[in-house]
């Protein structure tokens, strides 16, 4: 099993574990790129069956949010100042403890951060740098997840998560997310959402 | 009921409905669609040239029109019979589906539990996996009675997440491979696929030209060829209601199936569970094509004997949505070509016979399936599932019920309703007669009698041997005789081939002077017979009432237009001018624009100086003019050529003869009475839908005769002038060119 699929198994059973049984098969197959990849997300050209597509499995959109801000990602885990990961995972606890579990009603306004500058109870006082790196992945990550469909709480609560495993070892994440991002995606698949662009069904896009 | 207790498959287990996907697979192959190539041969010859109507008609963009659409809606039967045609390789779906979806078989957990679950209700089920987030599962062919479900990667979750959902998409797959639907319905099914492609395929196809056609200043359809139109495009549209009513059918007997055994709450959930990810509306729509809308399957999942029995009729109900669809498209042609309203209520009554009439095989089938299905839906359920059903009979009252419909329509069927068109009777027949006669080869017959006798005519006043131009007549004329035409004609005809024939065997048998009798006979009822039937062929130039096949799905009567129907632009008026080449001798004119206006009986006067204005009279009317001369003298031919709305041009026609007739001698002038002008009338000269001529004389200080003939074909109008100075030509000369110049105006 390559690191994509140890990547995807060990993300399915935390956060999707009804998905866990081919979790590695979902990670492999997204990072073969290409219609493999194509075919694990939601397509309103293929033809329906009796129930439609029937809901999303949720950890191929876990695996195509974190390869659309793979980079962002990677830097973040590759800066100064998670270098120390246990220190970073401190500070994203801290932030998560600062944090009120279900923060913003409406999904469509941005998440409320708090300023760097304001202490956040409960934790240690940190460096103002760390502590904004960690909230923009956080951020960054948490919306790209409500981008490809998750709910508000639910993409708070991924992101968290997902942080915190790519912080519990960088050096492996950093090559999962490489492995997300080095297949092309499948041309067919992206011409027909261009086309659905162009016919102003941007929204079904993620 | 399940998860535990094992299965339940009291009450029928899912043979609620009967195979009306099968039913209409077979109709459609074996009767519907070969009536329907029969329809749309007879229709394609009409827009050809090649059937009743002439091909200086159908010459034009109008039908070409017409062509393109027939050939797009034929192709619906094209798609319809592929599909149909491909769902008999069930072997080759299945290898082809699973190399497509990248379906494997897998011993985990998860699909052992799903394999075992589907094992109590079809052990001959196999479960493939597919690691592909696209659907939930797919039941597919892989042979006759060999099936298998596609599990995707959504339903391995929803087994987690809601277990009695994720059961109840198994347990309609299911019940499609019992009721023999997973060779039409399913994975990979070229049948719906082509449905949901051909749709819009179809509606760019027939879009594209018509807005093609708008843009390059076309102008409106003519009136009657837009009703044919009309027909045209429909018609796939009814042809899609019954395959998409049985897809839809199919869709509820297999949740009825659902909901009998993981109860109805499961079917909402694995209903639910689609909302997720909501379609854009264009793919919904296309949904609509092969499944039922969910909000529908919802309220059906809760079981209700009234609606059951709904259900239940639903198929043949369909045949009611069809002829309703069938008769707005007709209603909607015969106001486009004008009919009166009893008249288009008498030929939708008469069509309305036709189709119960075509469609008894298929109502009789309904009526027994529904009556018998409470005891053939067990044997059907074992004639693709190895596994014997246990279930009761089904109960008998909601079947009933619903062969109730197809039972009133037959009743209705036997109904004594008019047969027939409106004026299909005798006239249209003779017309329907008469272009049987002419596709059979009479008419080609006729003129190579015509030549060959030509040909012996000539052979007999030339120094050469007049015997093989006489073996050719008397073979022309006994194969023309085998054939006669029918009507009016008939008589003139066999006489003249008769005598034409005698004159042949005389001129063999060196006779001569009988010879050249018969020859004369025979000349003349030849002339007498062309007469006759170059007056039937313009009369029945009209739309012909021919009947459909005995089975055919769109009985409605053909509304191909009348000749010069539709009233024509200036600039296609123009066109179809005299020009220089019509008239040898002549030179092109304009002709002087300085009329009389003064008179003792103006009206006379506005009615002649209206047939020669260079105006049209009113702006609902359009008008070309063309003017040659011969000479200083003359004559000079002036031809104005008007188009009216609507049925003006006869209006027109019989207004200007009324005015002209009762002319006699007037005076006229410019300012003051500077001669006389008089108008003989000479009656009508056989041209056109009517004609009417006169002798025109003016005594100015020069005196000018003038040929007027007036002549009304369809929407349009010639006024032909042929005046001189120094003498007129031949009336026979005048008359020709009139009857080039109409021919000109409904080409």
């Amino acid at each position: 099993m390559d690191v994509a699929g140890v990547w995807a198994e060990r993300i399915a059973r935390r956060f999707t574990p009804a998905e866990a049984s081919f979790a590695a098969e979902v990670g492999m197959a997204y990072a073969a790129g290409g219609s493999r990849r194509a075919e694990l997300l939601p397509d309103h050209s293929v033809q329906p069956g009796a129930f439609g597509p029937g809901g999303w499995a949720e950890l191929p959109m876990i695996l195509q949010a974190l390869a659309g801000i793979g980079g962002v990602l990677k830097a973040f885990l590759g800066s100064p100042q998670v270098a120390n990961a246990l220190a970073a995972a401190s500070l994203l606890t801290a932030l998560r403890q600062g944090r009120p579990p279900e923060s913003p009603q409406d999904p469509r306004q941005p998440a409320e951060v708090r300023s760097s500058a304001e202490p956040v109870d409960g934790a240690p006082a940190q460096a103002g740098n760390e502590r904004q790196a960690v909230e923009q992945a956080f951020l960054a990550l948490r919306e790209r997840l409500k981008a490809t469909g998750f709910d508000h709480v639910r993409a708070d609560e991924l992101a968290y998560g997902l942080l915190e495993e790519l912080l519990s070892d960088t050096a492996s994440a950093a090559v999962f997310l490489d492995s997300l991002t080095a297949a092309p995606d499948d041309k067919a698949a992206q011409s027909r959402k261009a086309n659905r662009r162009i016919f102003g069904r941007r929204k079904d896009l993620r | 009921m399940t998860g535990g207790t094992g299965p339940d498959l009291r009450g029928g287990a899912g043979q609620l409905m009967p195979p009306w996907l099968w039913v209409w697979l077979i109709g459609d192959l074996a009767v519907l669609i070969p009536g329907q190539i029969s329809d749309e041969r007879y229709q394609f010859a009409e827009y050809t040239g090649h059937g009743d109507i002439p091909g200086r008609l159908t010459a034009g963009i109008p039908y070409k029109l017409l062509f393109v659409f027939g050939i797009i809606a034929a192709l619906t039967y094209v798609i319809l019979a592929a599909g149909a045609v491909a769902a008999l390789f069930p072997h080759l779906r299945g290898r082809w589906v699973e190399r497509r979806f990248r379906l494997a078989g897998d011993d985990r957990d998860v699909i052992a539990e799903m394999q075992d679950f589907v094992g109590q209700y079809d052990p001959s089920i196999q479960l493939r996996v597919a690691v592909s987030g696209q659907q939930l599962a797919r039941i597919y062919p892989v042979g006759w009675r060999k099936a298998r479900i596609a599990v995707f990667l959504p339903l391995l979750a929803l087994w987690y997440r809601d277990r009695r959902a994720a059961q109840a998409v198994l347990l309609h797959e299911i019940a499609h491979r019992r009721h023999g639907d997973q060779f039409v319905v399913g994975l990979g099914s070229p049948f719906t696929w082509l449905i949901r492609v051909w749709v819009p395929a179809f509606l760019l196809l027939v879009l594209t030209p018509i807005v093609v056609y708008a843009a390059l200043g076309g102008g409106l359809l003519a009136q009657a060829v837009s009703g044919q139109g009309a027909l045209e495009l429909l018609r796939p549209a009814e042809l899609l209601i019954l395959p998409v009513v049985a897809l839809w059918l199919a869709e509820f007997n297999a949740d009825e199936f659902a909901t009998h055994v993981a109860g109805p709450d499961a079917l909402r959930h694995a209903l639910e569970a689609g909302r997720a990810t909501e379609a854009p509306i264009a793919a919904r729509a296309l949904t609509l094509l092969s499944h039922p809308p969910r909000r529908l399957r919802l309220r059906c999942a809760t079981p209700r004997p009234a609606a059951t029995a709904a259900l239940l009729a639903a198929w043949p109900a369909a045949l009611i949505a069809q002829l309703g669809l069938l008769i707005a498209g007709a209603f909607i042609a015969y106001l486009l070509i004008g009919q009166k309203l009893p008249d288009i209520g008498t030929d939708l009554l008469a069509g309305t016979r036709q189709f119960l009439t075509g469609n008894r095989i298929l109502l009789i089938t309904a009526v027994i399936l529904l009556l018998g299905w409470p005891v053939l839906a067990r044997p059907w359920d074992r004639l693709w599932s190895p596994r014997r059903s246990s279930a009761p009979y089904q109960p008998w009252r909601p079947y009933l019920a619903a062969a109730a419909v197809p039972v009133a329509l037959l009743a209705v069927s036997f109904a004594p309703l008019s047969a027939s068109y409106t004026g299909q009777s005798q006239a249209q027949d003779a017309c329907a007669q008469l272009a049987a006669w002419n596709h059979s080869g009479g008419m080609d017959a006729k003129l190579r009698a015509d030549s060959a006798a030509g040909q012996a005519y000539q052979a007999m006043t030339s120094p050469q041997d007049p015997a093989v131009a006489a073996r050719t007549l008397e073979s022309a004329a006994a194969s023309a005789l085998r054939d006669p035409p029918p009507g009016a004609a008939r008589d003139s005809y066999v006489t003249a081939m008769t005598d034409l024939g005698a004159f042949a065997r005389d001129v063999l048998a060196g006779r001569t002077a009988p010879a050249g009798t018969e020859l004369a006979n025979g000349l003349t009822s030849d002339e007498k017979a062309s007469s006759l039937l170059a007056e039937q062929i313009r009369n029945c130039s009209v739309p012909v009432q021919v009947p459909s096949p005995a089975v055919t799905a769109t009985p409605m009567p053909s509304t191909a237009p009348a000749p010069g129907s539709a009233q024509l632009t200036a600039a296609q008026l123009k066109a179809r001018l005299l020009t220089r080449a019509d008239l040898s001798g002549y030179a092109p004119t304009s002709p002087p624009g300085n009329f009389p206006s003064y008179s003792d009986k103006p009206a006379c006067v506005v009615t002649l100086n209206d047939l020669s204005s260079a105006s049209a009279p009113s702006a609902e009317v359009t008008q070309a003019t063309a003017a040659f001369t011969a000479g200083p003298d003359g004559p000079w031919v002036e031809e104005v050529a008007r188009s009216y709305p609507g049925q003006d041009a006869a209006k027109a026609f019989a207004a200007a003869v009324k005015t002209l007739a009762g002319c006699g001698t007037f005076t006229l002038g410019r300012t003051a009475v500077a001669g006389t002008e008089s108008v003989r009338p000479l009656g009508s000269v056989n041209l056109g839908r009517q004609s009417w001529s006169a002798a025109i004389a003016t005594q100015t200080s020069i005196p000018v005769t003038e040929t007027l003939i007036l002549a009304q074909e369809g929407s349009s109008l010639v006024a032909l002038q042929v005046a001189s100075a120094a003498g007129l030509p031949p009336a026979g000369q005048i008359r020709s060119i009139a009857a080039q110049a109409i021919a000109l105006l409904i080409r």
